[in-house]
Formats: structure tokens, sequence, C-alpha cells
């Protein structure tokens, strides 16, 4: 019970650690930036409510894909996942055998001191970081993402013309530029998929586009 | 941790899908992947490259080579020989790619034979014809698999005497005569007793007095069905066995016996015992037997074709023995030629007869009468014993077909003179020649006049070439199959027609412009790439191409047999594998590439 009172000033350095080595040259070239794709299962939509039950990554540099760098980890959830096990098919049983919260968060915080973060409608995924560092160490650093989805929205509202319902759905994204398809909900594998659809994006952007274009085309 | 849908791929794509899972989740990791968009070209880097989505196309000098796509490889020469590859790889449909480091790669040529082999056959281009072990053939005997290299000879001025203790000291039935090391004869127990002995000849006669004149003899590397072909046709017991013209050995019955009962070698020597007509007639239910079995137990189709081919070989000797024992011996000298895939040993169950006879003199009044009586038992008999008649009347029972030389010469003469397509058509039939009985020079003589015509007319080759060019392999534009119909209304690929055929004419066209005598495609192949017509490469691949085709087209009809069906060259390419998919497209652009070197050699403007 008293364990709060021990812990803050060891793990907070993670976060102070994070904000001091986080330092992002926004002109560097897009196709030369380091990334690192993230995707996390969860048991709602609410950051405040809800919880992460895994979290998949894989990191991508000089436009390639390491799958040496993939991870997949479950985390020990608080509450039970109840009805998302639908979505995702991760169990109780199973949820109980991963990783503590705090231990992924400094996990993450880490491995993303020299990357740029990316997801597919990254609003979830922020929000949830912010959430759990918030929660696990007081205080959250200041994320910054770049979003797959956005990206798409941007170059599909360059072109005109009205943006259909699901259009931007990740599934619907992999096909547009034949990527393989996503079949289940699998975090690691959803990360995969989003980042060789950012890749593909970064085709379509040219060799001159920079974080900075990336950043602001995923607001 | 590994990425399932990389994994499940590589579970697809040969030659990882040999691998277990466990082995493919760790390789998994240890690949990159990129994404490449159209007109983008790929540099060259010491890894493995797989293609996983869109489509590559292979350039050298301007020049597209082959296109590649999902499940295809690149990069594999860099890594066996350290020798870059002069091509240059552009994106044309927008995809992945998928990267294996160096390291990877070795260990696992290291750890699995199978991925080796793979790589090392891509290479060579000699197709995806990788195969586990235990499928190798092992009733498919050769002559050297049964002769014990042990020769036993004495030199012909020796008397029979000497002849004798040598024999006895050896242990041996017989003896080879030699002079100045070259096989002059052969003297066994059995000439020791009826041609000394019973005819009270002194022990000090010469041994050249009594023996067996320039006797039959084998090359070491033939199969043991034709040993026993050869030995029941001449009915003899000892057969010398020769290694590149220098006497090793002698096969003999009793070697023979102790292989294998159910070997085709007993039907052919079981063909040769039969004398009536009764006996013959039977024998088309052991034929398809013997062939079911041959499938079943892999053999590769040029050892099937070989044994049917020598099947039918005995059985048209021994209609002819039975014709000459009904007719009385023949008024000429003659031969029994047969044509097309015969000829070529290329025979499958379904094929029909395609035979002639050459005549010594002309045929007319009683020598016309003779021959067509004897064509018509042995083309008859042939049809009882399960080679059907041919609808084309290519048959000796067809006047038209019996000729002398002067006739056969002039039939030749003005096909090579005005190739219209009639005689482009009979060209592919009747320039693969071979003589099954009967008189060999008088055979010779017609095979020398015909080649002799045709080296060096470049406007019968022009011809020739042009129309074994004319029908191209079933592969489209992005390598994807183009089905076609049968009259049964059947949709798939014919293997025959727009395949294997195509490689026997395109061979053909190179090996009448050379003035080779062989007609089998493979000795055709090897004897053109000696005589530097055909690059090393060009005969892997041709016979890589034919082997792949003719494999297909045996399994094919080995099923139909099974199930009782009409035997067909259309193949359903949905049946077939991922890696047989991969060998068949392969085989087609073979084709495909060949056809236009052809094109280039003997189709330039005369």
């Amino acid at each position: 019970m008293w364990n709060w009172l021990k812990k803050p000033v060891a793990v907070h350095q993670w976060v102070l650690d994070y904000e001091n080595d986080h330092q992002l040259d926004k002109q560097s070239l897009a196709s030369k930036a380091k990334y690192l794709v993230l995707d996390f299962e969860t048991t709602g939509l609410d950051a405040k409510k809800h919880h992460i039950v895994s979290a998949g990554w894989v990191k991508i540099s000089d436009s390639k894909i390491y799958l040496n760098s993939a991870q997949y980890q479950l985390v020990k959830s608080p509450a039970s996942v109840g009805q998302s096990a639908v979505i995702h098919g991760l169990h109780n049983n199973q949820v109980q055998q991963g990783m503590e919260l705090e231990d992924l968060l400094s996990l993450l915080l880490n491995e993303l001191k020299s990357s740029v973060l990316v997801s597919h409608h990254s609003a979830l995924e922020l929000n949830f970081l912010k959430q759990s560092c918030q929660n696990c160490f007081g205080r959250a650093p200041a994320f910054k993402a770049v979003d797959t989805l956005k990206l798409e929205l941007y170059k599909m509202q360059l072109k005109g013309g009205p943006v259909a319902q699901n259009s931007l759905s990740l599934p619907a994204c992999l096909a547009r530029y034949q990527l393989p398809e996503v079949t289940e909900h699998h975090a690691l594998s959803d990360a995969f998929a989003c980042a060789q659809l950012l890749l593909a994006q970064l085709k379509t952007r040219g060799a001159s586009c920079t974080l900075a274009d990336l950043f602001q085309q995923s607001r | 941790m590994q990425v399932q849908e990389v994994v499940s791929f590589l579970q697809q794509t040969p030659p990882f899908d040999d691998l277990a899972p466990h082995v493919l989740e760790t390789l998994s990791r240890d690949l990159t992947v990129l994404y490449l968009a159209a007109t983008e070209e790929l540099q060259p880097e010491p890894q493995l490259l797989l293609i996983r989505s869109g489509l590559f196309a292979l350039h050298t000098e301007q020049q597209r080579i082959t296109h590649l796509q999902s499940g295809d490889f690149y990069g594999y020469q860099l890594l066996l020989t350290d020798l870059a590859d002069p091509d240059t790889i552009r994106c044309e449909e927008d995809g992945l790619v998928y990267f294996l480091p160096q390291q990877s790669f070795d260990k696992l040529r290291h750890q699995y034979k199978n991925f080796d082999l793979f790589f090392q056959r891509l290479f060579s281009r000699r197709l995806h014809l990788y195969q586990s072990s235990q499928q190798q053939s092992t009733s498919t005997l050769k002559v050297a698999d049964l002769v014990t290299r042990r020769k036993v000879s004495i030199d012909c001025s020796n008397t029979v005497q000497q002849a004798a203790m040598l024999m006895t000291e050896q242990r041996v039935s017989c003896v080879l005569i030699e002079q100045d090391d070259k096989l002059v004869g052969i003297l066994t127990d059995r000439d020791l007793r009826s041609r000394v002995l019973a005819k009270n000849l002194s022990a000090s006669t010469s041994v050249s007095q009594v023996m067996t004149k320039t006797p039959q003899s084998i090359e070491i590397d033939r199969f043991a069905f034709e040993a026993i072909q050869q030995m029941s046709q001449h009915n003899i017991h000892h057969l010398p066995v020769e290694d590149q013209g220098k006497a090793v050995g002698v096969l003999t019955t009793t070697d023979l016996i102790r292989s294998q009962q159910e070997h085709p070698v007993f039907l052919i020597s079981h063909i040769h015992r039969q004398h009536k007509a009764e006996g013959l007639n039977a024998i088309t239910s052991q034929v398809q037997q013997l062939a079911i079995q041959l499938a079943e137990q892999h053999i590769p189709s040029y050892e099937v074709s070989s044994v049917l081919t020598s099947i039918m070989d005995a059985l048209a000797q021994s209609w002819l023995q039975i014709a000459e024992q009904q007719l009385g011996p023949a008024p000429c000298v003659y031969s029994w030629l047969v044509f097309g895939s015969q000829a070529r040993r290329d025979m499958l169950p379904s094929a029909d007869q395609d035979n002639a006879l050459l005549l010594e003199k002309e045929p007319v009044g009683a020598v016309a009468d003779y021959f067509s009586a004897l064509s018509d038992i042995v083309c008859n008999g042939l049809a009882s014993s399960g080679q059907a008649l041919c609808d084309g009347h290519i048959m000796a029972s067809n006047p038209e077909l019996r000729l002398s030389l002067k006739g056969w010469s002039g039939r030749f003469a003005k096909w090579l003179n005005t190739p219209d397509p009639q005689a482009l058509l009979n060209s592919s039939i009747f320039f693969d020649m071979r003589l099954v009985h009967g008189s060999k020079g008088l055979f010779n003589v017609l095979q020398e006049d015909v080649l002799a015509r045709c080296k060096n007319n470049e406007l019968f080759l022009y011809h020739l070439a042009k129309n074994a060019t004319e029908r191209q392999p079933p592969l489209g534009f992005f390598k994807h199959f183009l089905l076609e119909q049968d009259g049964r209304q059947r949709k798939g690929l014919d293997l025959k027609k727009r395949g294997i055929s195509l490689i026997t004419d395109l061979v053909r066209v190179y090996a009448l412009s050379a003035g080779i005598h062989s007609v089998n495609t493979r000795d055709r192949l090897t004897i053109l790439h000696q005589q530097t017509v055909l690059t090393q490469r060009q005969r892997q691949n041709l016979q890589g191409a034919f082997d792949v085709l003719a494999n297909l087209r045996w399994q094919l009809q080995a099923q139909d047999m099974k199930r009782g069906r009409h035997l067909s060259n259309l193949l359903d390419p949905t049946q077939l594998s991922l890696l047989q998919r991969h060998q068949l497209k392969d085989a087609f652009a073979v084709i495909s590439d060949e056809q236009q070197i052809l094109r280039q050699r003997f189709c330039r403007e005369l």
C-alpha cells in the first residue's frame, strides 16, 4: 500500500530521461528518419476508464521495417477485459500473465527516445500513453505522433471530393495500396500493417518530405 | 516476437515451405521489409530478396529479361558466388520486398540440404527441380548396377585349350577374345562343346576359328532392360559390356535374374518368348499395369517412356517374327522403321503407331505382295497388343509408306525442297526415325542421305524454325497461364501441344542443322552441347523444362489410367502446388526464350 511512496522518484526518472533525450530534428528527411509504429489493444476507447491489454510495435529505419525490432507484450489489467475480448481475442487468464503497465511504459519510453511515434488513428495510442504515464509516474511527457490515418485523409482532401465513411480504416487504407490485409485484431499484426502503410505513404510524398511535414499533415 | 503475416507467407513459399514453423518464426525476425513504388530501381545488396507483392522486372542493358512477382527470388547469385549480377531490378507495380541477410541465408543453406539445393538449381537456371531423396528411382537398373567389372580375356592368337584353361582357372562361363585391345569375339562354354568337341577339332585349334565374331555388346551406362532386350532378341546369354568402346566385363542372364522380379525387363523377355499371336494379345493389360506401377514408384517420366518404348519395340520385333513364320522368309532385306515419339523414345501409354518399311528392292510384284501381307499382320497385331492404329495412316500397312531406299530418299528430297505446310508437318513426324528391326545398313544409308540433305539447307531450316516457333507457350504478359479448351470442353493447359512438342520441335531444328543422328531429345541436347551448338546453360534449361513438362504430363496420365479415364494432355493449373506452378512457369519461360534464340539463328532474312 505504501509502494507509491517509494517508487515515484526512481520511476519518474523514465519520464525525465525521455524528455531530455527525445530531441528530434523536425527538418530531417522523412525517408531517413527512425520510427516506432505502435498499436494498443484496449478494454475500451476511453483512456480514463479503460485499460491497455496488449501492445505491439515494430521499428522503421531508413524506410525499412526491421522485423527483429518487433515486440509484442501483454499487459496486466487491473480490471476484467470484459466484452472487449470479442475484438482482440484476449481473455483474463492470458492478460494476467502479462507484464506490469509500469514496465511496459518504461520499455516504451526508452524505445521512443530515438524514434518518432507512429500509429493509425494515433489519438487512441496517445491518450492511453499519456493517461498511463500520468497514473504510474505522476507526469506524462508531451508525446507527439505521426498518424497514418490523418496522412491518408490529407491526401484524400488534396484530391478533393467526399471522403467515404470507413475509407480511412486500416484495412481500407491497406487495400488502397494493395498491401497484405490484416485478418485479426492483434497489436503486433496491426502495428506491422500500419508500418507497411507508412512506407507506402512516404513514397507518395516525394524525397524532400520532412518530419515537420508529416507532423503538419497528422494534425 | 514474430509477425504472423510474414510467417504465413513464408509457409506458402518454396523452399521455405519445407522448414518447420519454429524455424520460420526465428527466421522471420531476420527479415527487413521495403516498399517500392513503380519506376524505382533496386540497388544490389548482398542479401536475398524475396518479392512479397507487386510486379518487378529484371533488366540487362535496357532489355527486360523476365518478370518477378510474389514468391520470386533475386540476389542469390551474389550470395552464392560473390559475383554481382549485371542485371537491375525495376519496380513496375508498387510492392513489398523482403530482404534476408547473407548470414541467415548461409546458415539455412548449411542446415537444410533442400534449401541449398533449391538456390543452387535456381542459380544454374536448372529450374526449381528439387526432390526429397526418397523419391529417387530405385527400380530402373542400369547395366553398371548389375555387371561385375571383371574382364576375362585372351588374345585371338591363342588356342582353344588355352582359353579353356583360363576359363576354368577364372571360373567363368565365357571368355572375351581381343586383338590389339579391341573386342573381336566371344567364346562360351557352349561354343567349346558344340563347335570344338562335337566337331572333333583338336585342342590346338585357334580361338579365332571357333569364336563368335563381332559379338553383340552394350555400353555400361545403358538400362538393364535394354540389355535384356538385346539378349532375348539375339538369343544370347552373355553380353560383353563396354565402357567408351573398351570391354570391361560380361553381363550374363544369371546377373539379370538376380535383379528384381517385377522389373520391366521380365515383361520384355516374356514378349520375346512368345512365338504365337495369342501370347501377345494378352500383353496390353500387363503394359497398363506396369505403367501404373512405374507411376507409383515416382520413376521420372523419361525412364518410364524409355521402358514403354522398349516394350513397344519388343512387341514390333515379335510380331515381325510371327509374320515371317507365317509368310516364309522375306524376298529381300528390309528395315522396320518407327517415327515420332516411339523413335524419340518419348512414348506414353496413349501413343499410337507410327511405322513404315524401308525395302532393299522396289515394291513391285511378289515383293509388294509379301510386304503388304507382312505389314497387315504386324500393324493389326500391334493394335491387338494395345498400340492403337494411327488415325493419320502413318503405318507400314499404308502402301505409300513401303518404299525402297530410292523411294524414301526421293520423298524426303521433295519435302526438303518444297517446304509447304504439309511437308513441314511431315518433317515433324518423319525426320525423327529409328530402326526397330531388320537391316541396319539399309537404314544407315537412308539416314545419312537425309541428314546430308538437311545440313546447310538454309531455306528448309528457315521454314522448319519458323514452323517450330509458330505456337507459343501458354504464358501471358504478366506470367499468368492462358487456358484453352479441348474437344471435351475441359479447360486447361495443353502440356503436349503448348509445351513438350514445342521443345522437341525446337531441338529438332538444331539437330538437323548439325547433322546429328540421335533422335531422342535428351541425347540430341547432349550432343548439341558437345558440338557447342548450344551453351551449357541452354542445354540445362531445355532439359529441365522438358523434364518438368514430361513429368507433369506423366503424372496426369497415370491418374487418368488409374481411374480408367480417357488419357489427356490437358492440365488444370489449379490442381498444382505452388512449387509446381513455379516450375511450370519457368519451363514455359525457357521455351519462349529459346524460341526467340532459334528465330534469331535461323529466321533472319535470306
